[in-house]
């Protein structure tokens, strides 16, 4: 009886996971194109350093950090596919939502400064979640950076 | 300083390498759902087909385990199941008739070397009779009640003989063990360890035991006359309404036609003479509401 309950409970969970979770990646997968169309002028590079000619403008640092988590579904599949191997593929749209998020809010900060290139952009990555834990939930912090030059428009 | 060529642009991510989930090189292409499906899929197949192999394998190979090790379970499991009779009552006596029976027949069978059989009499009133581990064989008061004939008894002892000898419930403990978590993890029944001791056996290993069960009787008697006797009773009894009483010993034994059937087309030739039950047995015999009345029919 307990089982059945707990069987009832966790199906629950994942119905709720898959459900919302699909519809949250959804929007944030339409507002992360739609921003990243309104942004395309700022221009980003992983070389270290600017070319010679930007030399006396001003320069910032600039970040950008984002929070991601999965669901009870996601995790779910995750779970299966440990079993035989292979993509976790559930966990690859999660990352790559996080990764392009966290370049946009990185974009947005240069934006504001009136930046219109960023170098040496780095991406990186931590997990939030105890892995020894089981059933937690996992969640990465996602972190983009890179030295924003704003440059006159004239100039290039 | 300029690009060189005026039409070239830059911007990343290139909106055309990376939209959303379409083309996009960082994803794979497929459908969670259908993915989901195919690993539970995956899953569900193989656990049955492990739990398949495992099953067969221990009705497999239960033969090859030694004894010694059954009667090692059987102290474990059915340590405080038995209570011998008081010293000296008619039930001892009985009892000793019963071994002896059970002996002689069993001799009569290809027994394992180290295999030795206990005889125990069950105060049930329900007629019935199993073999269970350690080389144990109960036999309850009901069952005795009813028999009229030591042919009729042999052929019921003879078919728990050739259980053990078959060593049927080793094999059913280690499949009902199978069977109990699969039907624990489905149906959430926690009872895995209290249906253990209560043995079943599967048709084909009941099937077996008639066989040489009969092959037994006709080795000791020398015929298998009467040995239908207890078979056809019950048959008798469930064609009228079947009793509460009976309704274990069907449960536990199916296929009655069958057996009965069985059991008449061993009996060529002239009918012999059918031993009668020994006094020390028909004195423990209670008398039945309608046993008079079942004698006069038979006569």
């Amino acid at each position: 009886m307990e089982l059945i309950l707990a069987l009832f409970l966790s199906g629950a969970l994942l119905l709720i996971g898959f459900i919302f979770g699909r519809r949250e990646e959804k929007k944030h997968y339409a507002s992360i194109v739609a921003r990243e169309e309104k942004l395309k002028h700022i221009l980003i590079f992983n070389e270290k350093l600017p070319p010679g000619w930007v030399a006396g403008q001003p320069f910032y640092l600039v970040d950008g950090s984002v929070v991601i988590s999965g669901d009870r579904f996601k995790q779910f599949v995750a779970g299966l596919r440990q079993l035989f191997g292979g993509r976790i593929t559930s966990y690859e749209s999660m990352l790559d939502r996080g990764r392009r998020e966290a370049i946009l809010r990185m974009k947005e900060r240069a934006h504001r400064y009136g930046a219109s290139m960023i170098f040496n952009v780095h991406l990186q990555t931590a997990v939030l979640a105890d892995n020894n834990k089981k059933g937690q939930l996992v969640c990465a912090e996602i972190l983009a950076y890179g030295t924003a030059w704003a440059i006159p428009e004239n100039s290039y | 300083m300029a690009f060189n060529n005026p039409e070239a642009t830059y911007s990343n991510p290139s909106p055309y390498a990376i939209s959303g989930k379409k083309g996009n090189v960082n994803l794979t292409p497929e459908s969670q759902t259908a993915t989901i499906f195919k690993m539970l899929a995956k899953i569900v197949i193989y656990t049955v087909i492990s739990l398949t192999v495992i099953y067969f394998s221990i009705r497999i190979l239960t033969p090859f385990i030694p004894f010694s090790y059954e009667e090692q379970l059987a102290d474990r499991f059915l340590d405080d199941m038995f209570t011998p009779p008081r010293t000296r009552s008619k039930e001892e006596k009985a009892l000793a008739v019963l071994q002896r029976l059970a002996e002689n027949l069993a001799s009569h069978m290809d027994m394992p070397d180290d295999l030795v059989v206990h005889v125990h009499l069950s105060p049930s009133r329900e007629p019935n009779a199993f073999a269970t581990l350690g080389g144990n064989l109960i036999i309850t008061q009901g069952l005795i009640d009813h028999m009229e004939s030591e042919n009729a008894l042999s052929m019921v002892i003879a078919h728990e003989l050739a259980h053990l000898k078959n060593r049927d419930p080793l094999t059913s403990l280690g499949t009902g063990i199978v069977v109990s978590i699969v039907t624990s993890v489905i149906f959430g029944d926690d009872s895995v360890i209290s249906g253990l001791t209560q043995l079943s056996f599967s048709r084909s290993q009941e099937t077996k035991a008639d066989e040489d069960g009969l092959k037994a009787v006709q080795a000791y008697y020398g015929h298998t006359f009467g040995a239908h006797e207890f078979f056809q009773f019950l048959w008798l009894e469930y064609e009228r309404g079947a009793q509460s009483d009976f309704a274990e010993f069907f449960r536990t034994h199916p296929d009655t036609v069958k057996r009965l059937r069985m059991i008449r087309d061993s009996q060529q030739g002239p009918r012999q003479e059918i031993t009668p039950l020994p006094q020390a047995i028909q004195a423990i015999q209670r008398q039945l509401p309608d046993r008079s009345n079942r004698n006069r029919n038979r006569r």
